[in-house]
């Protein structure tokens, strides 16, 4: 039969009118939609009670059933938290230590990457690999043996060896994307420099970095939130109270101090503030280097 | 301004030597075209000038001075890329100025230098804008303005045309050649287009694949080409290239058709190059060849009309007001003085 009578044919079948009829009932849109909502409604959820428990007295957090939006909301939690344990201290020690990474990886990145980008040595390729190839082991395996390393370094117990330890985990990630941003910059950009009369390193900075902004936040972001949120090796190097980071300290709200829930939700309320505030500063960043580099 | 000299000049790159023993001598103030198809090594020669690439072999002098090795911020020379290469993080402003702060020109300076640069290339409005927010001819001016602001020995051009639509492509290429006229300036221009070539050049170098065919004004060039690409490349539609037996000294047959030749020679067989206008329409008694009509092409101020002459595709120009129609049979009449003769061998012109 020809085309047209078997199409036709296929337009008297049950099945098809069903399926019509479904499509016209829009179904398929909502069934999506309401799959986002779900998710986004699970992940935001225990951040949201989180949030409106740090707001309640002690007594009312264990209730059951449940309270989400406080009946009496209080920033007594709020003030004991940050009053206690040197709350104070710790938050500046985690702030010390993950600008501190935040720079030195960045340093560390932009000046391999580049290298990795712009210059061609023997066995770049291998060397490259071998730093991707790190991202594989799972940090908890390294933690006995960067112990052993600091210890001969007699960086234990400090917060430099901890922004070492940071810097040098993020480097293989950071330098694997910042390469390939790199190489995407139209070379002709920086012949035009060198007829400029600029430098490498002017090359580097002048063009390179300007135009690199949005991959350069993106590490910032990543970088900073992986060292602000670091546990295990930072119990593992940090021994005196005095040097304690922000994650030890609010472990400490459910280790010593028997289950002081109400401080504690409010404490890592506390904690993700200074998240939020690089996010935002770094979205900045981040828009203002997708828009430079839509012209290429 | 500068001259520019390229002696023995070799470059190779891994497997294909793009630029083959290159020796080029511009003169001070020209306008240098070199034209060819792509991959003949154009691009790489002027980035050799430029000091992007080194060659492998021979030198370069600007101004009779060998400036190999030497960095091309300190030729002293001005690139406009292909692509304009304008920095995309800065305004037209930064752009033009960019290279004077590089190499510490005052402050004021570089603000009248700008200025008067906008002012000749119509930029003036558009100085505080980004590369993104305008037009490709006006960043094609803001790259021209780029090099011109540093006044420089010599402006190297890269295809500056080929990113612009073809009624801008006209334009511009006229403002060129009043932009060359008033800087007074050696400018050494790379295009694959040869009509390009042809309108801007004080002479023009034909390269294909790496050798330097012939360099020569655009009227020798397309008068006395001296090998069969040239004749071929320079001139639209191509020159009609036809293979011929040699007859008792200066005729040959061209299908059944005995046509004079301007000199005698002493091949066996020849190939007889005979441009589109050269031809004259004429009745079959006065005529040399017949040629059976295929497709007629009028362009309005020009016709031109392709056929077979006893199997050989030809290619007439004609008054655009002649009439001819496909199958039709026309007299063609060939001047013997405008009958160019190349050795099929070597490809050399013969006459």
């Amino acid at each position: 039969m020809s085309v047209l009578e078997a199409i036709a044919q296929q337009r008297q079948s049950a099945k098809y009118r069903i399926f019509q009829i479904i499509k016209n009932w829009k179904i398929d849109i909502s069934i999506r939609m309401l799959i986002i909502l779900l998710f986004m409604a699970i992940s935001i959820f225990p951040f949201f009670y989180m949030l409106s428990l740090s707001f309640q007295p002690v007594g009312d957090i264990l209730t059951f059933p449940p309270v989400l939006i406080p009946n009496k909301p209080t920033a007594v939690n709020y003030i004991q938290a940050w009053q206690e344990n040197d709350f104070a201290t710790y938050f500046i020690n985690s702030m010390i230590v993950s600008f501190g990474t935040v720079i030195g990886t960045l340093i560390f990145s932009v000046l391999t990457a580049y290298g990795f980008a712009r210059y061609k040595f023997r066995g770049r390729e291998f060397l490259f690999y071998l730093f991707l190839a790190s991202l594989v082991v799972p940090g908890i395996l390294l933690v006995i043996p960067q112990y052993l390393l600091m210890k001969d370094f007699g960086l234990l117990n400090s917060r430099r060896g901890l922004v070492l330890l940071y810097i040098s985990s993020n480097l293989a990630f950071s330098i694997f994307l910042l390469r390939s941003f790199f190489e995407s910059v139209p070379k002709e950009l920086e012949e035009a420099m060198r007829m400029d009369g600029v430098s490498e390193l002017g090359i580097l900075v002048r063009l390179i970095l300007p135009l690199s902004m949005s991959s350069l936040a993106t590490v910032a972001i990543f970088t900073f939130n992986g060292a602000w949120d670091e546990f295990v090796l930072a119990y593992t190097m940090i021994t005196s109270a005095g040097k304690r980071t922000l994650p030890m300290g609010l472990a400490l709200f459910l280790g010593e101090h028997t289950l002081a829930w109400g401080q504690f939700f409010a404490a890592s309320v506390i904690a993700t503030l200074p998240i939020v505030l690089v996010f935002i500063v770094s979205q900045k960043w981040f828009q203002q280097g997708i828009s430079i580099g839509a012209f290429k | 301004m500068a001259t520019v000299d390229f002696v023995g000049v070799t470059k190779a790159f891994s497997g294909h030597v793009a630029v083959k023993a290159l020796n080029l001598h511009i003169d001070d103030g020209e306008f240098m075209v070199l034209v060819g198809p792509s991959g003949c090594g154009k691009t790489t020669t002027l980035r050799i000038l430029a000091g992007l690439e080194e060659p492998t072999e021979g030198d370069i002098l600007i101004d009779s001075v060998k400036v190999n090795g030497v960095p091309p911020r300190s030729r002293d020379i001005a690139m406009v890329f292909q692509s304009y290469a304008l920095y995309p993080h800065m305004t037209a402003y930064d752009n033009m100025a960019f290279g004077l702060r590089m190499r510490k020109v005052p402050g004021h300076e570089i603000a009248k230098r700008v200025e008067d640069v906008a002012s000749l290339l119509g930029l003036r409005m558009l100085l505080q804008r980004k590369p993104r927010q305008l037009s490709g001819g006006e960043r094609q001016r803001v790259a021209l303005g780029r090099a011109i602001v540093r006044k420089p020995r010599a402006f190297l051009l890269d295809e500056p045309l080929s990113n612009l639509d073809a009624k801008l492509r006209v334009q511009t290429r006229i403002e060129l050649q009043r932009l060359h006229r008033s800087l007074n300036a050696t400018f050494i221009y790379v295009t694959h287009d040869q009509v390009e070539a042809m309108t801007m050049g004080d002479r023009i170098a034909v390269m294909n694949d790496g050798h330097l065919e012939q360099v020569d004004t655009p009227k020798e060039l397309y008068d006395h080409p001296r090998t069969l690409f040239v004749a071929s490349f320079i001139g639209s539609p191509s020159m009609n290239l036809i293979r011929a037996k040699v007859l008792e000294r200066a005729t040959v047959l061209i299908g059944s058709y005995h046509v004079r030749l301007p000199i005698p020679v002493s091949q066996n067989e020849v190939i007889v190059g005979i441009r589109p206008e050269a031809f004259k329409i004429g009745s079959s008694d006065q005529a040399n060849l017949e040629m059976r009509v295929d497709i007629v092409e009028t362009l309005g101020s020009d016709q031109y009309v392709y056929g077979l002459v006893d199997g050989e595709s030809v290619v007439v120009r004609t008054d655009p007001m002649l009439r001819v129609q496909q199958g039709e049979k026309i007299g063609l009449i060939v001047p013997s003085n405008k009958v160019h003769v190349f050795d099929p061998s070597t490809g050399r012109r013969l006459n």
